[in-house]
């Protein structure tokens, strides 16, 4: 935790996974001879157990479900199919409206930047969508 | 659909090819819950979809946003996608077609911003999305050549290079005067920077010194004609001008139930913004006609389009420097002077952070020196942004005037007065 309430994580190591890649891309609309990695292939690394857990964690505590409101990569270099890089993610809490930032750095194993990644989670309370499926 | 590879950079306003996607079965959601790892249940499972009030579980945000790459690769194969980021605005359920459209709002040799919608059967779009492109090396080359060409080919019509250009700016230290400065710098401009507060004025020429720019700053008030023909002179003698903005200026207005601007702030206010672009502009129009070069750039605004019942005197002072630039660009033309008068909507700058109303299509103050050095650039007489309401104002400036002061009224908007005091 830093001293302005942001959880950040230890650098995890990555890769561009060449099959998964190919695979995503096959789910996103890309046509069969792309043989790159998406643009929007990190967002596989956001769902690993250490950043899921704590995301799952973060709303429990806040009785409420996160809902995707928004989502940006910003890239210095082209993402390169099995490649290894350095994923460094920390979590900031907004209260009005209630969100969670999820911020995403990522390096080649020499330390330049690749990429910028955010993710914008509102934060809906339980209730209030108990109260709006009765509605 | 094929991809083009193209001599040229895309047109600003030009529309993407539209690509539908969809529509998608639980089996495809599921291919790619799997893929992405994204199990949250809401996309995966009907019972608990109904349960929030879905017809369908919705589509993943992030398989719609990713979707737009393809389209964006099928439209030009000479960019590169440098950036890509979305709100998702609504679920798209399961189940319905999906239409991405697009369409280019900036583009230059470097870079190209490119907005997109992906709609379904809902009246908003799914999802409202932008893109940052980038033509690689061997792309920019080629459009420099075919520049260079149809600038040998058509002297009437040529460009106006911003690389490695003299510009002098007032009203440097922020919002939009430092937004220009910035992005000169980056255009590796020699810059004459103005402004009053000495230590702000320095911060924003220590931000363009690190872009590598050759920077001079010059401390001095608009509205002190000697001063500023000092400053101007003393910024000619170090090298000619090529860009000169006349941006300096101030807002003042009437809070909700005031009917009187404090006077001392009305004429402030003209004093800024209408006898500050008089002396920023006068001294520098004899040596620019004299070499025969060089564009005048003054800084107006939407607000000097049709009077508005919030900020008469701001109003006032913009509609005069409209009319003043407009007179001007026909007299500097036969000397080969360019004079531009640009038309504001909302900027984000601390002028308009101050003001409480409804400000649509309000834009960062980076993507405003953004537009307007382009439109610098294509050399346009009038550069206004945003589009939709410039021709907004200059529609309703034909319609009955009491019917139109009636309905501004309905808007609430509170400017404060400037703190400006008017100079004895």
């Amino acid at each position: 935790m830093t001293a302005d309430g942001a959880l950040e994580f230890p650098s995890l190591r990555v890769r561009v996974d060449a099959a998964r890649a190919a695979e995503f891309a096959r789910e996103t609309g890309f046509d069969a001879s792309f043989d790159g990695a998406p643009s929007c292939y990190p967002a596989v690394w956001l769902t690993t157990p250490t950043i899921h857990g704590a995301i799952a964690r973060i709303c429990a505590q806040a009785d409420s479900v996160p809902v995707h409101e928004s989502q940006h990569f910003a890239y210095e270099m082209p993402l390169r199919v099995g490649e290894d890089y350095d994923l460094s993610v920390s979590m900031r809490r907004e209260e009005k409206p209630p969100r969670l930032v999820v911020e995403a750095l990522l390096a080649t194993l020499n330390g330049a930047p690749v990429g910028k990644f955010e993710t914008l989670l509102r934060l809906v309370p339980r209730a209030a969508l108990r109260r709006d499926a009765v509605a | 659909m094929s991809a083009k590879c193209q001599a040229t950079p895309p047109a600003v306003g030009e529309r993407l090819p539209a690509m539908e996607i969809g529509p998608f079965d639980a089996e495809a959601l599921r291919r790619y819950a799997e893929v992405s790892g994204d199990d949250n249940p809401l996309h995966l499972d009907d019972a608990l979809a109904a349960s929030i009030g879905f017809s369908a579980p919705p589509v993943h945000g992030m398989k719609l946003l990713a979707a737009f790459e393809p389209m964006l690769r099928a439209w030009r194969v000479d960019l590169e996608l440098l950036g890509l980021g979305g709100t998702f605005v609504q679920p798209a359920p399961r189940g319905e077609k999906l239409v991405l459209t697009g369409r280019v709002l900036r583009s230059t040799q470097e870079s190209v911003f490119v907005r997109l919608y992906a709609h379904g059967s809902a009246r908003a779009p799914a999802i409202i999305a932008e893109a940052t492109l980038r033509p690689s090396n061997a792309t920019q080359a080629k459009w420099r050549a075919v520049r260079v060409k149809k600038t040998r080919r058509s002297p009437s019509t040529r460009r106006f290079n911003l690389s490695g250009k003299h510009v002098l700016i007032t009203g440097a230290s922020s919002g939009i005067g430092r937004a220009l400065a910035l992005r000169h710098a980056q255009d590796g401009a020699r810059l004459s920077l103005f402004g009053r507060d000495e230590a702000r004025l320095e911060a924003s020429a220590k931000a363009c010194r690190d872009k590598g720019a050759d920077v001079a700053s010059f401390v001095v008030d608009v509205q002190d004609r000697a001063g500023m023909a000092k400053a101007v002179a003393d910024a000619v003698a170090l090298a000619p001008l090529d860009i000169v903005y006349a941006n300096a200026g101030v807002a003042t207005g009437l809070s909700t139930g005031q009917i009187l601007e404090d006077p001392e702030a009305v004429r402030a206010t003209l004093a800024i913004n209408v006898i500050g672009v008089l002396n920023t502009v006068e001294p520098a129009i004899p040596a620019m006609t004299k070499r025969g070069s060089g564009a005048i750039a003054i800084v107006g605004s939407m607000a000097g389009v049709r009077g508005l019942p919030f900020s008469p005197a701001y109003c006032a002072s913009k509609a005069a420097v409209y009319s003043y630039a407009e007179s001007l660009r026909g007299v500097l033309a036969p000397h080969g002077v360019d004079v531009c008068m640009i038309v504001p909507g909302f900027v984000a700058t601390p002028m308009a952070a101050a003001t409480k109303s409804w400000q649509p299509g309000k834009i960062s103050d980076t993507e405003a020196a953004d537009i307007i050095a382009n439109g610098l650039e294509r050399r346009k007489p009038v550069i206004a942004f945003p589009l939709f309401m410039w021709c907004a104002l200059r529609f309703i400036t034909f319609l009955p005037p009491r019917w139109v002061d009636a309905v501004m009224l309905r808007f609430s908007a509170d400017v404060p007065s400037t703190k400006e005091k008017e100079a004895v």
